[in-house]
């Protein structure tokens, strides 16, 4: 410690708290120490500080420790604070954080959605390649048995992707300041792309097998998956899930066997032919999509 | 009982700046005692010095990448700490020292004699020592505990060094000023 070493024969008042410390340089602290012999006073004071160290160092030992949830409390606060600079839209922090809500949703989606629908198109692979293929007539109609159930497989799904009934993450994510809008965004994307995959999975097998492109088969799923599963999802959205899979039932009832169930309950039924990707299909499911997540039905938040 | 610099203190706080959540939950293990015992001088409510604790880590988190090892971690720890102490007391209007009081104590020099604290029980003194004023126990627990230099103390509580020995000179006068009342009141 630098301070100006008074003349040996006055008082080291300043220097007494240093010197208790031991920070005082070697020539200062002997000055002080020679000074103290022959000073009762500034011995005495020597003293006086060494009991305020005590008592100081003392009151400091009994200080009770901070509460051990402090650092969640410090944590929280840091992530919120984060949360309101986004508002600064920098693009990689958006990307980020975008990326962060993606992959925070995987989890958060109904474990029975993944089953399910892998259980779907399992079923209706098997039950094809179990029907005699020799002819080109059966090749097709096995065909179209299996974009049945691809899109069955795939559409259902969509209806378990956001709502209080469904979601076991729904209170977490009303909970959090995410929007909604970029929740049921994501969660949708993850399970039309999951479904493409399992479609692309089960179309590969029956081209194997049938003979005839992948893409050929492709085509005849794709766009009637993307098309119902975006109707899917604005119906559970609006009215609910179950009655969603009723509809996607019905429609895909009507599109495969029309002229039989019509027959069957007596009654001419509407032909409703979605047929094989085509724009029109395409343009249908994201209009679909845009209008269930900007005409979205108000939920309840818990968070701002 | 004053924390030992350690070697990488400083890097500790380069990894905050870079973000590293780790290195924040290190250095709370390794301050938490220090800050919290300084904010508990400013304020007793230990609620209120949770809060400002609080405060001081997300100052720390947000401005690590700015620290330049121009004063050690310890300093600059505790000069946020004081800093964002005293806004959020000034914010909520409330006092932090009485200055006006404290400062203007009459400077008469008191014989040793009638200064000296050694005769006084421990217990007594420590009690006392809890009755002082926020800015007397401020300067005592930065010299006496984290033995500061005059010039860190000097930095940190943004005054001249001057101060900081008149201050001490004072907080020494304010304590014996409080066991006499204390002797006064059992006569």
């Amino acid at each position: 410690m630098t301070a100006q070493i008074p003349h040996e024969r006055e008082h080291m008042a300043d220097l007494l708290p240093a010197y208790v410390n031991g920070q005082l340089e070697t020539s200062s602290a002997r000055v002080v120490r020679e000074h103290l012999l022959s000073c009762a006073s500034c011995r005495l004071e020597l003293l006086t500080w060494e009991a305020l160290k005590d008592s100081a160092r003392q009151v400091y030992a009994e200080t009770p420790l901070p509460s051990p949830q402090l650092m969640e409390q410090v944590w929280s606060r840091i992530a919120s604070e984060e949360m309101q600079t986004v508002g600064n839209w920098s693009p990689t922090r958006l990307l980020r954080r975008g990326w962060q809500v993606f992959r925070a949703q995987i989890p958060l989606i109904h474990k029975s959605l993944w089953i399910a629908s892998a259980l779907v198109c399992l079923f209706g692979l098997v039950l094809v390649l179990a029907m005699a293929h020799d002819t080109v007539g059966h090749a097709r109609w096995a065909g179209n048995l299996l974009v049945l159930f691809i899109v069955v497989a795939g559409a259902s799904g969509s209806a378990f992707i956001y709502g209080s009934a469904v979601d076991p993450g729904f209170e977490l994510a009303i909970a959090t300041p995410t929007s909604v809008r970029l929740v049921m965004i994501c969660r949708m994307i993850i399970v039309l792309g999951y479904n493409f995959l399992l479609g692309m999975l089960a179309s590969a097998v029956f081209a194997a097998v049938y003979g005839g492109g992948l893409w050929g088969m492709v085509q005849l799923w794709l766009g009637p998956l993307l098309f119902l599963s975006s109707l899917c999802l604005a119906i559970s959205l609006f009215v609910s899930s179950a009655f969603a899979l009723i509809c996607t039932a019905v429609i895909e009832m009507l599109q495969a066997f029309p002229a039989t169930l019509g027959d069957r309950l007596g009654f001419p039924l509407p032909i409703l032919d979605l047929g094989p990707t085509s724009p029109a299909l395409l343009i249908g499911a994201l209009l679909l999509i845009v209008c269930a997540v900007f005409f979205m039905p108000k939920q309840p938040r818990l968070a701002s | 009982m004053a924390t030992e610099p350690l070697a990488d203190d400083a890097q500790l706080i380069k990894r905050i700046g870079r973000g590293d959540r780790q290195a924040l939950s290190e250095l709370y293990a390794r301050y938490q005692r220090v800050l919290f015992a300084y904010l508990l001088q400013l304020t007793p409510d230990y609620g209120l010095a949770e809060e400002l604790l609080q405060d001081t880590l997300v100052a720390v988190w947000k401005s690590a990448h700015s620290f330049e090892s121009r004063s050690s971690v310890l300093t600059w720890l505790i000069g946020i700490a004081r800093r964002q102490a005293h806004n959020t007391l000034r914010q909520r209007r409330i006092p932090v020292a009485d200055l006006s009081e404290v400062e203007s104590m009459p400077a008469t020099d008191l014989e040793p004699e009638e200064i000296v604290l050694v005769g006084v029980a421990r217990a007594e003194l420590s009690e006392a020592f809890r009755r002082l004023a926020p800015l007397h126990r401020e300067v005592l627990l930065l010299i006496f505990v984290q033995e500061l230099s005059y010039q860190e103390t000097a930095t940190i509580l943004d005054v001249p060094i001057g101060t900081v020995k008149s201050r001490l000179s004072n907080a020494r006068r304010a304590l014996r000023a409080l066991l006499d009342a204390k002797e006064d009141t059992k006569r």
